[in-house]
């Protein structure tokens, strides 16, 4: 009789169980080197969505978990994770990487375990597989080294550039495609050198540049290399007009370089400022009772890739798996604070946004476009 | 054309400066003790780190940029305080190994580089740290080339540390039982010289000095790391056998011969290839000249020669 009701009992308490199990999404970014600012206020935003999903009652009741880890902009760490994620059945989705050189080898990993990846990595590379479980809701390089380009020839009526880059992933994709831009726009490309990333002496190259004495100045790279490069730039003479991509836009890139080295250099950066719009002073407000901080540059893409995977767990019913979650994301008509979000058939943003910034005492200033 | 090269010139000392400043502590300790010390390249970032740290104490204490007397003072209490860094690792991790094999120290000191990059990765931080300039930043234009008073610092400071290294070794008596230590240590012993003493005073001066090139290099890049001293310490260990490891003066000839020969090879090479190589290939210079060395003239510039007569006076009985 014991024995009938113990097993009776056990059997109530499995079988109540797997309705309450928590949804877990993993996520992995950079969050000790350099770039740890980026990665630790990505993965904030992404917990306000959650946080808000679950005082929403979550998906069927059922209670949203985010599983943070650090890949450290590493390739090797990111495969690691991926693999790790990807053998945990209770990890339903993952928003990773962060940094492109990571995401082009996890997301290897994850498309062979079918694993739901939504990227904020803006290299070309990332969805050249065209992989059915990647979306990227950013705008990718073609954009991010386009558009310097267009501004340099048409509003700086630049006629000559030199560009250095960090030889990594990200660093050359998007100085090839401002290459590619600046001279089908007329433009001559004075010379287009590589650096090592960890490199902190750039005198060989900027002396160079020097001789070059060229309009605009393009570095493709992360901090602290964009950092040390302005500021050895600067200090050598050189008075051309410098861009740099998305990993400068830190307050880092004016300490390291110094304020007064670093005013009207222009960084290109996929969200427009906090007050650009209600959904985004809303979302700062928020974001600043939940952690007592400024939002970084990243929390509003962080929060935007949580809510569109929230949203295909919504869409996909009763069951919330990993192949549910892909066709939910495939489906994705969202509205996003950044603007629309939908996915084309390779997983790329429709309507990508970018916006170029430039620095202006102790901060960035949105430069163009004009009118976000 | 000469703008150019003058600036080459004017990058080469400064950095060449600080390879000699560590390349010193190398060659003092392989002088004396026939050990690579490893370990060196860890002090000259952990100097670079305390010099971060007093840096901004100072600046929370008086609330602005550094005087020329604190900056002073923050130079003495990080050269002391890594040269009693370097005196505990060598009781505790090379003394005890005197008697051994010459490989035994060696991997000791390879064991301590490990522990002390990752102590300072693991409780400092994994990130690049932010350095305060300390130098007032004037440029001055010298023949087409612009030189920071950073830079001028950089050379006169190491220069005059140097001429201060070598009237200690050759002019005083603790320098004449380094020397003295240095060419046998048994016979010094048998003269009655305590070699502890001048051999912890080496390991007291050598990261000491060391730690000053940390602060520099820190001041002039504006960063400091906890993998910065890898690849600078390498370097510098390669000056100082350009300029013939054990010998003090050829150390400090290395330094700036391998700065020269990195930043000219560095910077002219994409001009002799039209851009088909880079200056990111300058490191294939440093370690070229090691390997060059080392085939045609292990001595390097002052180092001894090895040749029969003398094996015979300085071999270790």
């Amino acid at each position: 009789m014991r024995i009938a009701l113990t097993i009776a009992a056990l059997a109530g308490i499995t079988a109540a169980a797997p309705a309450l199990a928590d949804i877990k999404i993993g996520t992995a970014g950079p969050l000790s080197n350099a770039e740890a600012l980026f990665g630790n206020t990505w993965q904030n935003g992404m917990q306000l969505a959650i946080n808000e999903a679950n005082a929403a009652g979550g998906i069927n009741g059922q209670k949203l978990v985010l599983v943070r880890q650090d890949d450290q902009g590493d390739p090797k760490q990111g495969t690691l994770l991926a693999q790790k994620f990807c053998d945990d059945d209770s990890i339903v989705a993952v928003i990773a990487d962060f940094n492109s050189g990571v995401t082009i080898p996890s997301s290897d990993v994850y498309n062979r375990c079918g694993m739901p990846q939504v990227t904020n990595s803006s290299n070309p590379k990332v969805t050249a597989a065209g992989y059915q479980n990647l979306f990227r809701p950013i705008a990718n390089d073609f954009m991010q080294g386009g558009a310097p380009a267009e501004y340099a020839l048409e509003t700086l009526h630049a006629k000559t550039a030199a560009i250095v880059h960090d030889k990594q992933a990200f660093g050359e994709g998007v100085a090839t495609v401002f290459r590619s831009d600046f001279e089908k726009g007329g433009g001559k490309v004075t010379s287009y050198s590589g650096v090592a990333a960890t490199d902190v002496d750039f005198s060989a190259v900027i002396t160079q540049i020097k001789t070059e004495n060229p309009d605009v100045v393009y570095y493709g790279g992360t901090m602290p290399g964009v950092g040390l490069f302005l500021k050895q730039l600067r200090e050598l003479g050189i008075k051309s007009r410098f861009f740099a991509a998305d990993p400068a836009f830190l307050p880092d890139l004016i300490t390291t370089a110094g304020p007064a080295n670093a005013a009207g250099a222009m960084v290109s950066f996929q969200a427009p400022p906090y007050d650009s719009n209600p959904k985004l002073v809303k979302f700062r407000q928020d974001y600043k009772k939940a952690f007592n901080e400024e939002p970084g540059p990243y929390s509003a893409y962080g929060y935007n890739e949580a809510a569109i995977i929230i949203e295909a767990m919504k869409k996909a019913g009763a069951k919330v798996t990993r192949e549910n979650i892909v066709k939910g994301l495939r489906d994705t008509k969202f509205d996003g604070m950044m603007g629309p979000v939908e996915f084309d058939a390779k997983g790329e943003l429709k309507q990508p946004s970018l916006y170029l910034y430039k620095v202006d005492g102790n901060g960035f200033v949105l430069e163009w476009p004009k009118s976000s | 054309m000469t703008g150019f090269l003058v600036q080459q010139l004017v990058n080469a000392l400064t950095i060449g400066a600080i390879y000699a400043l560590i390349a010193l502590g190398y060659t003092m300790v392989y002088g004396v003790l026939r050990l690579i010390n490893f370990a060196h390249s860890e002090m000259f970032m952990v100097g670079g780190h305390v010099g971060f740290f007093l840096l901004a104490a100072a600046a929370s204490l008086t609330g602005g940029p550094a005087s020329v007397l604190v900056v002073f003072a923050i130079f003495v209490a990080t050269f002391i305080a890594v040269g009693l860094l370097g005196v505990g690792i060598e009781a505790t991790a090379y003394r005890p190994l005197r008697g051994a094999s010459r490989l035994a120290p060696m991997l000791s000191a390879l064991g301590v580089a490990i522990i002390l990059q990752n102590v300072v990765m693991l409780f400092v931080s994994r990130r690049p740290l932010p350095f305060p300039a300390f130098m007032l930043s004037m440029s001055f234009d010298v023949f087409g080339a612009v030189v920071t008073l950073n830079q001028i610092f950089i050379v006169l400071f190491a220069i005059a540390l140097m001429v201060g290294l070598g009237w200690f070794v050759n002019a005083t008596t603790l320098g004449i039982k380094i020397r003295a230590v240095s060419e046998n240590m048994r016979t010094a012993q048998l003269l009655g010289i305590n070699v502890n003493t001048p051999i912890s005073l080496i390991f007291f001066i050598g990261p000491g000095l060391g730690a000053l090139a940390g602060i520099l290099y820190a001041g002039y890049y504006g960063i400091v790391v906890f993998s910065m001293g890898f690849i600078v310490g390498l370097k510098a260990f390669i000056a100082a056998i350009l300029g013939g490891i054990g010998s003090i003066p050829g150390a400090m000839l290395g330094g700036f011969a391998l700065g020269i020969l990195e930043t000219f090879g560095g910077g002219l090479l994409p001009r002799l290839t039209h851009g088909a190589i880079g200056s990111e290939y300058r490191d294939i210079f440093a370690f070229s000249v090691l390997v060059l060395v080392l085939i045609f003239r292990p001595a390097g510039f002052f180092g001894e020669s090895v040749t029969e007569e003398g094996m015979v006076y300085k071999r270790d009985f």
